[in-house]
């Protein structure tokens, strides 16, 4: 018998994914009994999602407009004066 | 070899990605804008060793990390490792259930909610103790592999998964008490 503690740590470890069939019978059992634990997958599920948008968000603020124009200034400057 | 040329076209295609990136990493912009920089120096240095089949922006976004580890390692983030085992005890009771049940919470619909959802999350993961933090970045945000974030943050394999777990639990009440209220 698993324990919310136990399907919290194979559902937020990503372990599911790997987890044997016997396995997975048994936390669809617990969740079937258990309403905090169907909560809690459900958030992970709604939480996974949002952090795959945080990297390929094309909106988001990029680099400044200075920083652009400094990092271009750098990059043309002669190899010896990098400083490395 | 060191045409400014391609590393301008670099900054021009990925350098908003490779600045999201760090930033992410880092939350610093200066920092970010600064392993930006680097990651191009270093990129253009090393433009002969660059094979083909690769994607550029993963080739650049590999450098990046190295600098963004250096960067880490001189800020001695890698030094302590505090373990407490106790932690779980704040949500689970001797018997592993939850100490508190957690309510039902409304998943973001559409553009704007998923944009403020975004928004609590990342004001959650900046609570999050800097190992944790990079955990969940490595293996939620940029679906890295499980070896991979092993070795570069040097902790094993039930290390990974108790941090994992941790950083999911702590966030998700951090979500919960930030994502219902607004």
């Amino acid at each position: 018998m698993l324990s919310c503690k136990d399907v919290s740590a194979i559902v937020a470890s990503g372990e599911l994914q790997q987890a044997s069939t016997w396995r997975r019978i048994n936390i669809t059992f617990h969740l079937m009994m258990c309403q905090t634990c169907r909560h809690f997958v459900d958030q992970v599920r709604d939480i996974r999602q949002a952090s795959r948008r945080l990297v390929d968000d094309e909106k988001a603020p990029g680099l400044s407009k200075e920083a652009k124009q400094r990092i271009t200034e750098q990059l043309q400057k002669p190899t010896s004066n990098h400083g490395e | 070899m060191q045409d400014p040329h391609f590393a301008i076209d670099w900054l021009e295609q990925h350098g908003d990605a490779l600045y999201r990136y760090a930033l992410l990493q880092c939350r610093d912009k200066e920092q970010a804008a600064e392993l930006v920089q680097e990651t191009l120096l270093a990129g253009m240095e090393a433009y002969g060793r660059f094979k083909q089949t690769s994607q550029m922006r993963s080739w650049l976004i590999g450098i990046l990390k190295h600098k963004l580890f250096d960067h880490f390692r001189r800020q001695g983030k890698f030094a302590s490792l505090p373990e407490d085992d106790d932690e779980l005890a704040a949500f689970f009771d001797n018997s592993g259930h939850w100490q508190q049940s957690i309510a039902a919470m409304a998943s973001p619909e559409g553009d704007l909610q998923q944009r403020q959802f975004s928004a609590v999350l990342e004001t959650c993961l900046e609570k999050l103790p800097w190992k944790m933090r990079q955990v969940f970045i490595a293996s939620e945000v940029l679906a890295e592999e499980s070896e991979k974030i092993c070795q570069d943050l040097s902790i094993s394999t039930t290390n990974l998964w108790k941090l994992r777990q941790r950083s999911m639990l702590q966030l998700r009440a951090c979500i919960q008490k930030h994502w219902s209220r607004s």
